[in-house]
């Protein structure tokens, strides 16, 4: 009967007498590290008893030194196993280890108490940490410009990541090969490149479908995981893939002049220079697919494509997805017709400046332009046959057109010099503005109801005309609405327009409206009063409007997302930096001026510390994803490099012209797949040509005549010495992209100044200029701050 | 601008044609040389000293003008005169060093007094109105426009013969404009010139 009984175990007797049977007590059986050298994991024969609270009677040697854990607990995977944590540094590589245990109270789960145990050698499975270097810059070198940051990394195992940081501030991170490298051979080829982590800032944005167009950037740009999101990074395209990584789009590094949307969920991008292409092209067009980085050349041909519109986009499309451009060769201009392929085809040609243009859904494209020779300004309109209209009237200064949803077509036109025929006109037909019988007749200031203006402001001469009032913004089509925003004078309302709708509404307290735009029938306006930014929501469908106050946060951009949320990013004077936020709810309406403060703006995400810009970006609706995590300010593009044998090169390309001049500190640090790092760490000194720009707006008057310049004056401070072989300016008008305006030659490393007279600006216009020095390369090794007049 | 010379230097030849052919033949009498008839026709040139500062800037301080005048009796001493002319300038804008043209018209209209000292010297005064077109080509723009003022001189004669003279003297003449941009001209200034006429 006793040989039933466990040993060990009380054993309840019926006949009113109890023994304790024999528990046989548990065996150590091995022990061995983890791979970071942090815990000890000791195996029994048995199921142990929590051993919480008892690590103390547990110890183990390294060499000579005793180290003891700071906590004991049972294995969750297995019963039989008690893992010990490490109390202090965790154990190395190579070390030898055993382990004691002294007898106490540790036993095992049927009640066997642990014997003690001395010195039982413990298995090291730490793994070998990895090795870095950084191979170039050189301890104390001096850098400029667009620096490379060379890292050899290695490891037994592999090598996981390399991160890089300056001071530091993280700047990125190569993902390594999933494949040991310290035993590659000489020659090997090297890891493919993994995803980088962005460098320049990045935030939440979610929304609907769209594309919103920002500033040629180098810092912040929005991006959400689970969505795809483009944006220019230091003159350099990128998208942010399904997992919110940025991977690159381009092979090297293009001049990013102009994006915008293309057909379907293509991405137009209008290279500054001409782009060297996979099929050995040169290009100065690409369609992008922001799904997957795909791209297809858009070979223009001769000449150059015209971007610098006030409002048309530079590369329009017709229904059926076929891309138009403008195209300038010398004094001449073409519409041309995109092609996949070769030169692109040639509808219209001219000696003319196009001031504005629209390509409407059947192909046909009207033109606003004026006559190099006479000066005289016209409307046309060119079939996709090529057959040119052109209404008798002349001349017309056309100063937008708007496109609605229903494919009627809107011109703000005038008489340039009498302003007779001022207003906002309908261009009537499907086809073409006129057809064939009406070619001889006026389109404007005929007697014909149909050529009557449908918004003819005050004493019907153009706003612009009007003393204080100014055409400042335009909205995009919503329904059969149309928009313009005139500004009053300095302490007037702003009145908004809305035609055909014909409503009227009156913006209290706003002098200067900086963005406008309507999307989904919501109308957003960015505004401000004196220092005071403000923006207006106006749902067009209801009539509900508001208005929120965002003190000294400036609107540049906004989202309208499904939900009605505007999200919008702006500038914030408090903060010093560009951030995201969110502007939530709806207010009410008050007859026709705004009165109610229903909305409010909710700061969501501090975009960087010093924003070079706005980004593009192209985002899908994902709420419920991560936002990337903030990095520097720069323009990360590392990719692994040949192996050498000792490991793998790491590469970081570091904009240091985002940096102060000084000494700033390189680390490098790599980590392995167990978690294990290294790091590797050298001083450089940045010495980017220093440049120091004041721009101001100047009047210029002959006699009667009076015009208006940027005058900029630099001074170059070269440190280095720095070879620069120019000087780019660069300037951005409103919330557009930053274009090279001039290039001006350099010669040597000398401390020079120049001035540069930027001959004409737009009075109602604001400008912000840049200098970039650059070496014979092309590389930027030295840039100015943004100033804006 | 070469137009107007040319037809400046036409008038001019026909004037001095006509002058001759009426000087006095040996023998006429002296008062055969008073100026008779009710119409008077003259051409001079002038040096017109701009009003306006912001001109003398970019034209200079003095321009030549030329004018073309004719004047109607209408009682005794009193006559009604018109006249046409012209000054241009060019110069250069100095902030951008570009170059800049302007052209200037005056029409006038008016009434004036004759007053007549001897047979052969005489002197007249003047009162009108002037219209001032303006026009100007800089910095790739064109600027044109006009005002309406009052314009008045004085002038001194003598007399050839019968029909011709020559004339000396000082007229002043001033309009104002405002331009699209919003910059206030003034036009005209002092005009002094000479020239001949013809009184038929």
């Amino acid at each position: 009967m006793l040989a039933d009984i466990p040993l060990g175990v009380p054993i309840e007797a019926s006949a009113g007498f109890s023994v304790t049977a024999a528990v046989g007590a548990p065996i150590f059986v091995s022990a061995a590290t983890d791979v970071a050298g942090t815990v000890i994991t000791i195996t029994f024969n048995k199921a142990m008893a929590p051993p919480a609270g008892e690590q103390g009677e547990f110890s183990f040697k390294i060499g000579g030194t005793v180290r003891a854990f700071s906590t004991a607990a049972l294995d969750g995977q297995d019963a039989k196993t008690i893992d010990l944590t490490v109390d202090g540094a965790a154990i190395a590589h190579g070390d030898v280890v055993k382990v004691s245990y002294t007898k106490g109270t540790v036993g095992a789960a049927d009640g066997g108490v642990l014997e003690s145990f001395t010195d039982q050698a413990v298995t090291n499975n730490v793994d070998n940490p990895p090795k870095i270097t950084i191979v170039s810059p050189s301890h104390g070198e001096s850098v400029f410009g667009l620096t490379t940051i060379l890292a050899n990394a290695s490891d037994d195992v592999r090598v996981a990541e390399v991160d890089f940081f300056i001071d530091g501030v993280k700047l990125g991170e190569v993902a390594g090969d999933t494949a040991s490298q310290g035993a590659k051979p000489p020659g090997q080829s090297a890891p493919a490149p993994k995803d980088i982590l962005p460098g320049p800032p990045v935030a939440k944005t979610m929304g609907a479908e769209k594309i919103e167009s920002g500033q040629n950037s180098s810092a912040a740009t929005a991006s959400t995981a689970g969505s795809i999101a483009v944006f220019i990074d230091g003159h350099r395209l990128r998208k942010l893939d399904s997992r919110g990584l940025p991977s690159r789009v381009m092979d090297d590094d293009p001049e990013v002049a102009f994006v915008q949307s293309g057909p379907g969920d293509g991405l137009v991008v209008l290279f500054r220079t001409p782009q060297l292409c996979d099929d050995g092209s040169a290009y100065l067009l690409a369609l992008i697919d922001p799904s997957d980085g795909s791209r297809t050349g858009l070979h223009v041909g001769p000449g150059s494509l015209e971007h610098d519109y006030k409002f048309s986009p530079a590369v329009q499309a017709d229904g059926e997805g076929r891309l138009y451009g403008i195209v300038r060769n010398g004094a001449f201009v073409s519409l041309c017709r995109l092609g996949d392929s070769g030169p692109a085809q040639e509808i219209y040609s001219d000696a003319a400046n196009i001031e504005e243009w629209l390509v409407r859904r059947d192909g046909t494209v009207l033109l606003a332009g004026k006559s190099s020779g006479s000066g005289e300004q016209w409307l046309r309109s060119v079939s996709s046959n090529g057959a040119v209209y052109e209404p008798a009237s002349r001349p017309v200064k056309t100063d937008w057109f708007l496109e609605m949803a229903d494919g009627t077509v809107l011109a703000s036109m005038a008489d340039k010099t009498q302003g007779v025929y001022a207003g906002v006109y309908q261009i009537p037909g499907d086809s073409g503005f006129l057809d064939e019988n009406e070619a001889q007749h006026p389109l404007i200031g005929k007697a014909d109801p149909r050529y009557a203006p449908l918004f003819a402001p005050g004493d019907g001469k153009r706003p612009s005309w009007v003393p204080g009032l100014e055409w400042t913004a335009l909205g995009s089509s919503a329904g059969s609405a149309a928009a313009g925003a005139v500004r009053g004078p300095d302490g007037t309302d702003i009145i908004l327009e809305l035609r055909p709708v014909a409503q009227q509404i009156q913006v209290p307290n706003l002098d200067r409206v900086d963005r406008l735009t309507i999307t989904g029938g919501i109308l957003c306006l960015a505004g401000r009063s004196g220092i005071d930014n403000r923006i207006v929501i106006y749902d067009l469908a209801t009539g509900v409007a508001s208005i929120a106050d965002l003190g000294g946060t400036r609107i540049e951009d906004f989202v309208v997302l499904d939900n009605g949320t505007i999200q919008a990013v702006g500038y914030s004077s408090a903060r010093q930096a560009y951030v995201a936020g969110l502007v939530e709810g709806m207010g009410t309406r008050n007859g026709s001026t705004i009165t109610a403060t229903g909305i409010s703006w909710r700061e969501t995400a501090v975009l960087a510390a010093e924003p070079r810009g706005l980004s593009l970006s192209r985002t899908t609706k994902d709420p419920g994803a991560a936002p990337v995590s903030p990095a520097a300010g720069l323009g990360p593009n590392a990719v692994p490099r040949t192996d050498q044998g000792m490991g793998d090169n790491y590469t970081f390309n570091w904009d240091t012209t985002l940096w102060p001049n000084g000494t700033h500190q390189i680390k490098a640090v790599a980590t392995d797949s167990s978690g294990q790092t290294a790091s590797d760490e050298t001083p450089v000194i940045v010495t980017n040509v220093l440049l120091s720009l004041q721009a101001a707006r100047v009047e210029v008057r002959a006699w009667a005549t009076l015009r208006y310049m940027g005058s900029l004056s630099v001074t170059v401070a070269n440190p280095g010495p720095i070879q620069v072989s120019g000087f780019l300016v660069l300037r951005k008008t409103g919330n557009g992209n930053f274009q090279v305006v001039a290039e001006i030659p350099a010669s040597g490393p000398a401390l020079s100044a120049f001035a540069y007279q930027d001959k004409w600006l737009v009075n109602s216009a604001v400008y912000t200029y840049r200098i970039e020095a650059v070496n014979a390369a092309g590389n930027v090794v030295g840039r100015s701050a943004d100033i804006t007049i | 601008m070469i137009r107007h010379i040319r037809t400046v230097i036409l008038l001019a030849g026909i004037f001095i044609g006509l002058s001759l052919s009426a000087l006095p033949a040996a023998g006429d009498s002296p008062t055969a040389t008073v100026p008779s008839g009710h119409w008077t026709v003259l051409a001079r040139t002038a040096l017109l000293f701009p009003a306006d500062a912001e001109y003398r800037n970019i034209y200079g301080e003095r321009r030549p003008y030329f004018e073309l005048k004719v004047g109607a009796d209408i009682y005794r001493n009193l006559y009604l005169w018109g006249a046409w002319g012209f000054f241009s300038g060019t110069g250069t804008i100095p902030l951008v060093d570009e170059k800049a043209e302007s052209f200037q018209n005056i029409l006038s209209f008016g009434a004036g007094f004759r007053l007549r000292i001897t047979p052969r010297l005489g002197a007249r005064a003047e009162v009108g109105f002037s219209r001032i077109g303006y026009k100007e080509k800089a910095m790739g723009l064109e600027v044109s426009g006009s005002g309406i003022g009052p314009r008045a001189g004085v002038s001194g004669f003598y007399s050839f013969s019968r029909t011709a003279f020559a004339e000396v003297g000082l007229d002043w003449t001033h309009a104002s404009s405002t331009t699209p941009d919003g910059l206030q001209l003034r036009l005209g200034g002092w005009i002094l010139g000479a020239g001949l006429g013809l009184r038929f």
